[in-house]
């Protein structure tokens, strides 16, 4: 009697412990599981911002430089400050032919002094 | 035969209620369970004594009744007695025991399979709260893209495409921005250009500053020239001063200069004063025409 009576205690104690950690085991591993993967996206998104941000950061500096060599750019966006830009170059490129074909005409002209004079 | 079956569901009956105090029983004091065997025996008399009211039992539960409140007492009288209906009584006691613990096991074991299935489900409800957390976070950043694509992501396309449209109007500009690639490394190539040619401006400026002076004298001279020529004008009397000064100039001209010359002398020895003026004014203007401006001017000095 009472070793039959004894056996279902002895199961109903070595099963319930074993159940309980079984749960806990399995329900610990999913929470990790999910922190890891969140944890996991939160670092590629923030590794993505970061460069984004240094990119974003070095074109800032590069269109205030632009702002600073073109007259009168300090106070234009980005759209406006391109097409200055773009006048601003040809203008110079426009100077810089009249001015070498002045300084070749007056060499010119010097060098014929010199002739006659000799 | 059908009295011994009733006798078995009754005592199966019996049992079955008691199974409880028995568990309890094994885990408590030596007291206690004397105590507890004692409220058993109390409990089976009150049982039977409700059965004493059924009068076709009434002979025959007189003597079960004797011989459950005897049971201790049976243990000791079957060496004296020897009686065959008392040893049928006792197997009959003892086969109902065993099934009644087979019954036992079953629902012992009915509970322990009820136990991980009711655990299981805690599992399953576990799961599905988890991935509820996950859905609605998802979903709510998937809703945030669309709106910004419906509504700020439109306008950010459209400045894209101008600015993306200038880089191309200036990379055409500048020579070398065809090959860089990137926002930052076409802004230097531009930089770098806007600066050379603000130098080269620069450089040119100052060369221009250089020969300017020179300028300035060519026009000094010129201005001096016509005040001289001026001047000659009027006078008569010098007249054949200003011929001899342009005589010596034409030896340093071509042929066609010498012709005219020629001419010149026929037309001032036959004719009068007015001939003469005519013949002045031509050699002046000559004068000015040539390149030898330097050397007239010399001339006319050290005649004086």
């Amino acid at each position: 009697m009472e070793e039959t009576l004894a056996t279902p205690d002895a199961t109903r104690r070595s099963l319930s412990p074993s159940c309980s950690a079984t749960v806990k085991s399995r329900a610990a591993g999913f929470e990790r599981r999910t922190k890891r993967r969140l944890s996991e996206t939160n670092a590629s998104v923030r590794e993505d911002r970061e460069e984004a941000e240094e990119e974003e950061d070095e074109v800032k500096e590069k269109i205030e430089a632009l702002q600073r060599i073109i007259p009168g750019g300090a106070a234009l966006g980005v759209d406006a400050l391109f097409e200055e830009t773009a006048g601003y170059i040809l203008s110079l490129q426009c100077q810089i032919k009249t001015i070498k074909v002045l300084t070749s005409f007056l060499q010119r002209i010097d060098q014929e002094d010199m002739k006659f004079g000799g | 035969m059908d009295l011994s079956v009733l006798d078995r569901l009754k005592w199966l009956q019996q049992q079955q209620m008691v199974s409880p105090e028995f568990l309890q029983i094994l885990g408590s004091d030596g007291r206690e369970e004397l105590k507890r065997v004692e409220s058993y025996l109390g409990n089976n008399n009150d049982e039977l004594q409700s059965f004493r009211h059924f009068p076709e039992f009434g002979p025959d539960y007189d003597t079960t009744d004797g011989c459950i409140s005897r049971t201790s007492s049976f243990h000791m009288e079957p060496v004296k007695n020897n009686g065959h209906s008392r040893a049928i009584t006792l197997q009959n006691k003892r086969k109902p025991e065993g099934k009644t613990e087979k019954r036992e096991k079953k629902k012992i074991k009915a509970e322990d399979e009820t136990e991980p299935s009711m655990k299981g489900k805690s599992n399953m409800s576990n799961t599905e709260t988890s991935s509820e957390i996950q859905k609605p976070d998802y979903i709510h950043v998937r809703a945030r893209r669309g709106e910004a694509t419906d509504r700020h992501s439109l306008a950010e396309r459209a400045r894209r495409e101008k600015i993306s449209k200038k880089m191309k109007c200036l990379q055409d500009i500048v020579p070398g921005c065809n090959k860089v690639t990137g926002k930052a490394g076409m802004l230097d190539e531009i930089i770098n250009y806007v600066q050379s040619l603000q130098q080269q401006v620069e450089f040119l400026s100052m060369k221009l500053s250089v020969i300017n002076p020179e300028l300035e004298c060519h026009i000094d001279d010129l201005s001096a020239k016509q005040f001289q020529a001026y001047f000659t004008g009027p006078p008569e009397g010098d007249s054949k001063q200003s011929i001899m000064a342009d005589f010596r100039s034409f030896p340093l001209h071509q042929q066609g200069s010498l012709d005219y010359s020629v001419i010149n002398s026929d037309h001032t020895t036959s004719l009068g004063a007015k001939d003469h003026t005519s013949s002045s004014w031509e050699t002046h203007s000559q004068c000015l025409y040539n390149s030898l401006r330097t050397d007239s001017v010399s001339n006319f000095f050290s005649l004086k």
